[in-house]
């Protein structure tokens, strides 16, 4: 059917929430993109496709990147973990728990972005100051402006992860 | 007052939040069907052109195109004429978007371009070319209303007139016979961009004779019945399913037989789904979404009247706002909020409020947050601050001595269907209390000219009123509550959570009437097939309007409860309490049953499974004083907000940003729900001092700032936002004392800012952004733009 586009795929394996996953991509499409539309994990959000706003943040290699930024064909061998790998066993993550007792969804069409980029902050930085966390989050924008509850749930959810590594 | 509330006001979780915060929620976008093919729009280059002809056999023959829609084909979804940079000329419907794209690079058209107008000013020049030919560029506000015959006990209005201003009393004989007079003209507010993290779209599906539509929402069974009429398709066969909206703030409201709002996308992917039989997903791209739902851009003149002692008898406001191409003509009227007609109607005796829109070639308009009030109260209040310095009166002084009170007179900001009527509670007074003490106000604020040195520090606030609801017949909402035999309840109701909670706190109410765990009560509310009728999500009308519709289906079904209890326990119904999964005698809590017991036997083939009750909400039903049908009760949302900074006096620079946003909301039905609708009050920190503008180039129209960078959204370091929620109880139009909480929060940012930078530094700024350059040329280190 498809005569412009189907001799450009190609077949990748990508690392994906601890699984390997084949898939046959254009050279030109984003992570994002193939993610969302060929793999089915729709919880990271495109909301600028330009690395304007960080609604498509994952963690690769455990870094917090713009998902709509790289092409899928160079993620290969990366180790590649999106929001949908938080509750993979279960229970909700702390950060996600921490979002949802200190209200800092309205929308939520940020969050998946935004809980990505403080998991990587919570990841290098496990006791940040309110200054740490808005300069970590600074690239996600919350265009419902409910920064103070956000700030709220990062802390929060950053003593309740040092707790648990103490028991 | 001293009710106990196992729900209301208690801090629970978001109802649908665990779906946010794990990536599950379906966002329009994220439902992708099999078979989907995409779409990609040719968008004019010119702002205003006719089209002269379209050729698309290029794009037509390329493989993987399945459809090129035009208005040759297609005149529902497009125009022959084009009137803003970037309007829809042409769509290709695609396997996928690579080749929709390769394709719009085939479409040949040939276009007459024709003069434009690319600012409000030109628009209003005489001669200026017109934006749409025949109609001329500004239009008066079809709803004008003298006010007359004020009744001296209750003080409300009891003749209305259609004229040609809006107003009451005699402004010439105010002004003469008033003390002091303070006249501002030329505020500008710069035409804004409306905020919402979600671009616009939906995905179109017909199948098996039906259509199926996924989008967002402000209004599901409206918008549904404007795309039914639109498609000629009976209501019957369009389920609009739209479970999550990625935020809107007014700006992606929906109307597909009004060619200048931006809902474009519903008719291309309905009508393509249609032809095509398969389903259609057209999303608009950042770039697209800054080409639609644009507001704000106001130009208004303000006179006011005092006696010496402050008090504030006569106002004159002369307001034109900005609509772009298209967008709603009612709402500018919003700018009088600010006036004599709601809030300062305390001691205002002579009102002349004038409202025109005006078209411009710069994009489609539409309100959001406030749409109209944000820009009358920047005129109004930065002007109250202009006449406090005037008569040596405090600002916050001579505002405490001039706004509404409860009980006061709005002076019908909405004049459709009532005249004037009863404010249902103030407390702005409070409000301004509380800010007052946040900052220090007495200790912090000095006069502009005891500050010296390089960074000065300035104090600013603003009061407001902004309408909550719609107070007139034909405003209705509708709730289904089920109740099961296992104590739990579903609410049925379809009013749209764009993030501002509505879900969350409707829920509570099912949860405080039925006496039964939040946690136990579901929410169906995702599509117009399984739920009734909710009113469209404007005017933060969703708690009033919405909760008493949820608050009676809530009540009749405990009613229904109670009554198969009654039999049982042989007891009258009114006699009986519901409570921890039993009913239960008052004065006798040893007689009882559990609420399985009530339901009765049930088995395979039958038996009570649920009980179902509809509730419906008809405005202004609850809220006529002692019933009377012309005193009706109106609520607001009212409060005050401060602005704390530091200027630059040698870069011109705006830092160290504090906003206090302080409302009265009567009862928080839940406080963090309420806390976030106030920190909101960012959408106006961003107007400030975001450079917010919407910047055309002027020798072709096109946005300068189509993209998150160039227009820029507060991030999370920009300012800090203090949300002070005031509770105070008695407002009679909710069943449990709420007011609303939602546009508020941007109606008096302007005028914080602008008062607090005067403050800082001496320099008045009447136009918005205020950027450092207008800041520089105010202390005379920068030649302005208009010299």
């Amino acid at each position: 059917m498809n005569t412009t586009q189907a001799p450009s795929l190609q077949i990748i394996t990508l690392n994906i929430n601890g699984k390997s996953r084949q898939v046959a991509v254009a050279p030109h499409w984003t992570l994002s993109e193939v993610l969302r539309s060929k793999l089915g994990l729709t919880g990271s959000k495109e909301a600028c496709g330009e690395g304007a706003c960080g609604a498509c943040t994952v963690q690769m290699d455990g870094l917090a990147v713009l998902s709509c930024m790289m092409l899928a064909v160079e993620c290969q061998g990366r180790r590649i973990e999106t929001i949908e790998s938080l509750n993979q066993s279960g229970g909700l993550h702390p950060l996600q728990e921490a979002w949802l007792e200190e209200y800092a969804a309205q929308c939520g069409y940020c969050s998946p972005g935004m809980i990505m980029s403080s998991k990587w902050l919570l990841e290098t930085n496990p006791s940040p100051t309110a200054e740490d966390v808005k300069e970590a989050l600074g690239g996600n924008i919350c265009i419902c402006a409910n920064y103070e509850h956000i700030i709220k749930a990062v802390e929060s959810a950053a003593v309740k992860m040092k707790e648990a590594k103490h028991v | 007052m001293s009710k106990v509330f196992s729900a209301i006001g208690q801090r629970v979780r978001q109802k649908d939040g665990l779906a946010r915060v794990t990536g599950e929620a379906k966002f329009y976008a994220d439902v992708i069907l099999p078979g989907m093919l995409t779409v990609r729009t040719l968008r004019s280059p010119y702002p205003q052109a006719r089209i002269l002809s379209i050729d698309a056999s290029a794009a037509e023959a390329l493989p993987g195109v399945e459809l090129v829609m035009t208005h040759l084909n297609f005149p529902k979804a497009f125009r022959p004429d084009v009137h803003y940079v970037g309007e829809h000329v042409a769509s290709v419907v695609a396997e996928d978007a690579s080749v929709a794209e390769e394709a719009l690079d085939l479409i040949k058209v040939e276009y007459q371009e024709l003069p434009s107008v690319l600012s409000l000013e030109e628009a209003i020049a005489p001669g200026a070319p017109e934006v749409f030919e025949g109609e001329p560029n500004v239009h008066d506000w079809a709803y004008h209303y003298y006010l007359s015959e004020r009744d001296p006990e209750t003080r409300l209005f009891q003749k209305k007139t259609p004229n040609s201003f809006t107003g009451f009393g005699d402004v010439e004989k105010g002004f003469a016979e008033a003390d002091v007079i303070v006249e501002q003209k030329g505020y500008k507010y710069a035409f804004c961009k409306s905020p919402a993290m979600e671009p616009r779209g939906c995905t179109a599906d017909f199948s098996g004779g039906r259509l199926n539509l996924y989008t967002h929402s402000q209004s599901l069974h409206g918008e549904k019945t404007d795309l039914a009429t639109a498609l000629g398709l009976p209501s019957s066969s369009i389920n609009y399913i739209a479970p999550f909206t990625g935020a809107s703030f007014g700006g992606k409201n929906a109307d597909v037989n009004n060619p200048n709002i931006a809902s474009h996308y519903q008719l291309i992917a309905s009508l393509a789904s249609i032809a095509l039989k398969r389903p259609v997903h057209c999303g608009y791209s950042r770039e697209e979404e800054m080409l639609c739902a644009w507001s704000r851009g106001s130009l208004t003149d303000i006179k006011l009247g005092f006696k010496k002692d402050g008090t504030l008898t006569t106002i004159k406001m002369d307001h034109m706002q900005e609509v772009g191409t298209g967008g709603d003509h009612y709402p500018p009227r919003n700018a009088l909020l600010a006036t004599g007609c709601v809030l300062y109607s305390r001691n205002c005796e002579h009102m002349w409020g004038y409202v025109r829109y005006v078209h411009t070639n710069r994009f489609i308009s539409v309100g959001w947050q406030g749409y109209g009030a944000p820009e009358g109260h920047f005129a109004m209040e930065s002007t109250m601050d202009i006449a406090a310095e005037k008569l040596g009166l405090d600002p916050i002084e001579l505002r405490k001595k001039n706004h509404m009170q409860t009980g006061d007179i709005d002076a019908g900001w909405d004049p459709l269907t009532y005249k004037s009527a009863y404010i249902s509670s103030s407390g702005i007074s409070e409000c301004l209390d509380a800010g007052a003490d946040f900052f220090q106000w007495t200790k912090n604020w000095k006069p502009p000219q005891e500050k010296t040195g390089r960074y000065r520090h300035g104090l600013g606030v603003g009061i407001f009123a902004m309408g909550a609801g719609r107070p007139g017949k034909g405003n209705s909402s509708e709730a289904i509550v089920k109740l099961f035999p296992d104590g739990s309840a579903s609410l049925f109701c379809s009013i749209a959570d764009m993030g501002q909670g509505q879900h969350t706190v409707q829920c509570q109410i099912v949860a405080e009437v039925l006496n039964i765990p939040y946690e136990k009560v579901g929410l169906v509310c995702h599509d117009t097939d399984s739920t009734p009728y909710a009113t469209f999500i404007a005017n933060s009308c969703g708690t009033w309007v919405q909760g008493w519709a949820t608050y009676r289906a809530a009540m009749g079904a405990k009613k229904q409860l109670l009554d198969l209890a009654a039999a049982l326990l042989n007891a009258p119904a009114v006699e009986l309490e519901l409570a921890d999964g039993h009913i239960y005698v008052a004065k006798d809590p040893e007689r009882r049953v559990t609420v399985a017991q009530a339901f009765g036997d049930r088995g395979l083939y039958g038996g009570r499974y649920e009980i179902i009750s509809h509730g419906v909400h008809n405005v202004p039903e609850f809220s006529l004083k002692d019933g009377k049908p012309d005193q009706v009760y109106v609520p607001k949302e009212k409060g005050a907000q401060f602005v704390s900074l530091v200027v630059d006096t040698e870069t011109g620079l705006v830092d160290q940003v504090k906003l206090a946003m302080v409302q009265n909301v009567g009862k928080a039905l839940n406080p963090m729900v309420v806390h976030g609708q106030l920190s909101t009050a960012r959408h106006g920190v961003d107007n400030a001092i975001l450079a917010n503008d919407c910047l055309v180039d002027q020798a072709t129209g096109r946005l300068l700032t189509p993209n998150l960078i160039d227009y820029r959204f507060s991030t999370i370091a920009d300012c800090d936002v203090e949300a002070i929620v005031m509770e105070i109880p008695g407002d009679p139009t909710h069943p449990f004392g709420a007011t609303a909480c939602a546009e508020g929060g941007a109606c008096p940012t302007q005028a914080a800012f602008a008062n607090a930078i005067y403050n800082a530094t001496g320099v008045r700024l009447l136009e918005t952004p205020f950027t450092p350059d207008k800041i520089l040329a105010g202390l005379g280190k920068l030649r302005s733009k208009k010299s």
